[in-house]
């Protein structure tokens, strides 16, 4: 029984310069059964919009790059007044998230019993991390846990699905990728029903050129959530 | 008068005026404005009557005036840039907000391009 069809389920899919990878991760999650993916173009400079236009996402362009975070800001201020959704998934465009993860994500909230779902990648041993991107990881999770006071095995994962409770109340203020600090900490502000479910991210070539995936930017990262905690 | 104290003149004089200026096309508030002539003040008694700065030394248990001038100088400067970061980020926060803003309204004026809503 696929419970899925009874709610309006929605891919919020934020993009930068992933015209090599979009179109086919587009057409692998269309083929799976879930037609509503809306694709936000943080301002690429390459073919993103239109690729992800032709493979059948709606897509909202940023009129300037903003990151991750604002570029998930727009998907959640755009399906919430557009479409009222039940379920909004955050999915990456680079291909690391897995179609297959999707319905372990959703059943919870469909279940009623929780709030919003997130991927681990730790819980179990499918993904292959490499050692440096693991400790550093391993670093932000306790870093996030203690200022957020919650308890979480994988703090920076952006494959997530949001339950009708936790779209109304989530609210990103971070443009970049510290942007998921802020749905940690929001989840302890609103006291939001979470679970957390393995899920496997496929590290390829590409992917490690992408997003956060410099060392570096994750120390950048801690020290803009730091500033911030201090600024508010 | 040494020469010092010539330089310093000279500086406080323009940025007292950069202020004025700043002030008069309103891009600087009336507040802001007393803020720097106030400092600009304290620094030109001070270079003109170092004494002052041993003072202020005892005061804060400092022993040299240069040394406290230096420490209040550093902080001053810190309090500042922090000013400064927490009106970029505002800036920035705006900018968002606005990119975010103007995306969603120009998609609405497009429908056509609305791969979901054909479909319903």
């Amino acid at each position: 029984m696929d419970t899925n069809l009874d709610k309006k389920i929605y891919i919020l899919m934020p993009a930068y310069n992933e015209a090599p990878k979009i179109g086919r991760v587009i057409l692998d999650i269309t083929a799976k059964g879930y037609k509503n993916i809306l694709v936000i173009d943080d301002g690429s400079r390459d073919n993103t919009a239109r690729i992800a236009k032709n493979a059948g996402a709606e897509v909202l362009s940023h009129i300037i790059n903003r990151g991750q975070g604002a570029a998930l800001r727009t998907g959640m201020k755009y399906l919430r007044e557009a479409y009222n959704p039940d379920i909004i998934i955050t999915f990456d465009a680079d291909g690391q998230h897995q179609i297959e993860d999707i319905p372990t994500l959703t059943q919870p909230i469909i279940e009623g019993n929780i709030d919003i779902v997130l991927g681990s990648r730790f819980l179990d041993k499918k993904t292959k991390i490499p050692l440096l991107r693991k400790m550093i990881l391993k670093c932000g999770v306790i870093f996030t846990n203690t200022l957020s006071n919650i308890k979480l095995t994988d703090t920076h994962n952006g494959l997530r699905a949001l339950g009708k409770r936790a779209i109304e109340s989530i609210k990103i203020s971070h443009r970049g990728m510290e942007h998921a600090s802020d749905i940690v900490d929001e989840i302890t502000k609103h006291k939001l029903r979470y679970k957390e479910i393995p899920v496997h991210i496929a590290y390829t070539d590409y992917s490690k050129q992408k997003g956060t995936n410099k060392n570096i930017d994750f120390i950048k990262m801690g020290i803009k959530i730091l500033f911030n905690k201090i600024k508010s | 008068m040494t020469l010092l104290q010539i330089i310093v003149i000279i500086f406080i004089t323009f940025a007292a005026s950069r202020a004025y200026l700043r002030f008069k096309d309103k891009s600087l508030s009336i507040s802001n404005l007393f803020f720097w002539m106030i400092l600009w003040t304290i620094i030109l008694i001070i270079v003109f009557d170092p004494k002052l700065a041993d003072i202020a030394a005892n005061i804060m248990g400092m022993q040299r005036g240069t040394d406290t001038m230096f420490f209040i100088a550093v902080m001053l400067l810190f309090y500042l840039v922090f000013r400064i970061y927490v009106k970029v980020d505002s800036i920035d926060q705006h900018l968002t907000n606005l990119n975010t803003n103007t995306s969603i309204i120009l998609h609405k004026r497009l429908p056509n391009d609305n791969p979901i809503e054909k479909r319903k």
